[in-house]
């Protein structure tokens, strides 16, 4: 499966964040790499993977629905990136849904 | 939304489409928009591409129609002026160029429609009237598929080409794929630290990268924009 940069999903990004962070810079929590979220790789299936260019250590995922999006980003230290605190971006970790809101 | 301002043939698979967008604020040279098409019945497909304009002129997508495509072959063989589709953007911060004052050379590396983002940023460099010396290798398959023909030698810019598949008669230009040999040849040298930004598709833009790396280019200064299909 090919991939994409990190760049390509600025749109979906912003959507999440409030704005653009494509040049924001985060870390594996695997290898440790450094690097621009706009120079991660992405994988779109059913959900949007994003995974270390060093190690391939998965460092996000999106999955969107119409109206809503769910996010997890654990796999990415250090970007002091926030999502929304709307009610169309859930926060998941480890399968559940922890930014308080009832799950869908 | 985005209503269809204008639009023009490039080559036989390759149409730009200049819009009129509503609010539209500007960009800068490299960014993308996202178009959403949605059907009757609901469906929606969205898909990425990169702005072909200068930063201070309407915005303009230059677009390769994909055959098995769900957007490229309403935009490029269907949309007439007047059409109007849903936009957002301009998207992205990372692979662009700004006339930001740095004197490091700008060596650009196109494959095939990579080359819409990359003309942006030349465009913008003619604009503004940028003496940051700048140097674009661009592949493209035949001559009828060389996107911008006719302005690559205005564009005030040194302009290499390659031809993968056909070569014209008399053709001047290099006549095989993008190789570890061609980047020596044509980019500047390591030891000038350039700015690097390709763009192309993926499998196009790890030989460039990796080529650039092995030739002694620091990774941190590459840039890459990958694209797939449909």
């Amino acid at each position: 499966m090919i991939h994409l940069d990190g760049n390509s999903i600025g749109g979906l990004l912003g959507d999440v964040f409030g704005r653009d962070v494509t040049d924001a810079s985060g870390r594996c929590s695997n290898c440790g790499a450094e690097n621009f979220v706009g120079a991660l790789h992405v994988y779109r299936a059913a959900g949007v993977v994003v995974r270390c260019p060093s190690c391939s250590a998965v460092l996000m995922r999106f999955v969107e629905s119409r109206d809503e999006v769910w996010v997890d980003l654990a796999g990415l230290l250090g970007s002091g990136l926030e999502p929304l605190r709307e009610a169309r971006v859930h926060v998941v970790h480890a399968g559940q849904v922890v930014d308080g809101r009832t799950e869908a | 939304m985005a209503e269809v301002a204008d639009a023009v043939t490039e080559t036989p698979r390759v149409r730009t489409l200049v819009l009129d967008v509503p609010g539209w604020t500007g960009h800068r040279a490299g960014q993308h928009v996202d178009v959403r098409l949605t059907s009757e019945d609901g469906y929606q497909a969205e898909r990425s591409y990169s702005l072909a304009s200068a930063p201070r002129e309407p915005p303009a997508l230059t677009v390769e129609r994909l055959d098995d495509g769900e957007v490229s072959p309403y935009l490029v063989d269907d949309v007439v002026p007047g059409d109007k589709f849903e936009l957002r953007g301009p998207i992205g911060g990372y692979f662009v160029w700004d006339d930001d004052g740095s004197t490091e050379p700008l060596f650009l590396v196109a494959g095939g429609s990579g080359v819409v983002p990359l003309m942006a940023m030349l465009r913008h460099r003619r604009a503004v009237g940028s003496t940051v010396p700048a140097k674009l290798l661009y592949s493209s398959r035949t001559f009828e598929d060389v996107i911008y023909r006719d302005e690559l030698d205005g564009v005030g810019a040194e302009v290499v080409q390659t031809l993968t598949r056909a070569q014209p008669p008399g053709w001047s230009g290099y006549g095989r794929r993008v190789d570890i040999d061609m980047l020596r040849e044509v980019a500047y040298p390591p030891e000038q630290d350039p700015r690097v930004f390709v763009c192309g598709p993926t499998s196009f833009v790890e030989a460039v990268a990796d080529g650039l790396v092995a030739l002694g280019h620091r990774p941190g200064r590459i840039r890459t924009e990958r694209f797939g299909g449909a």
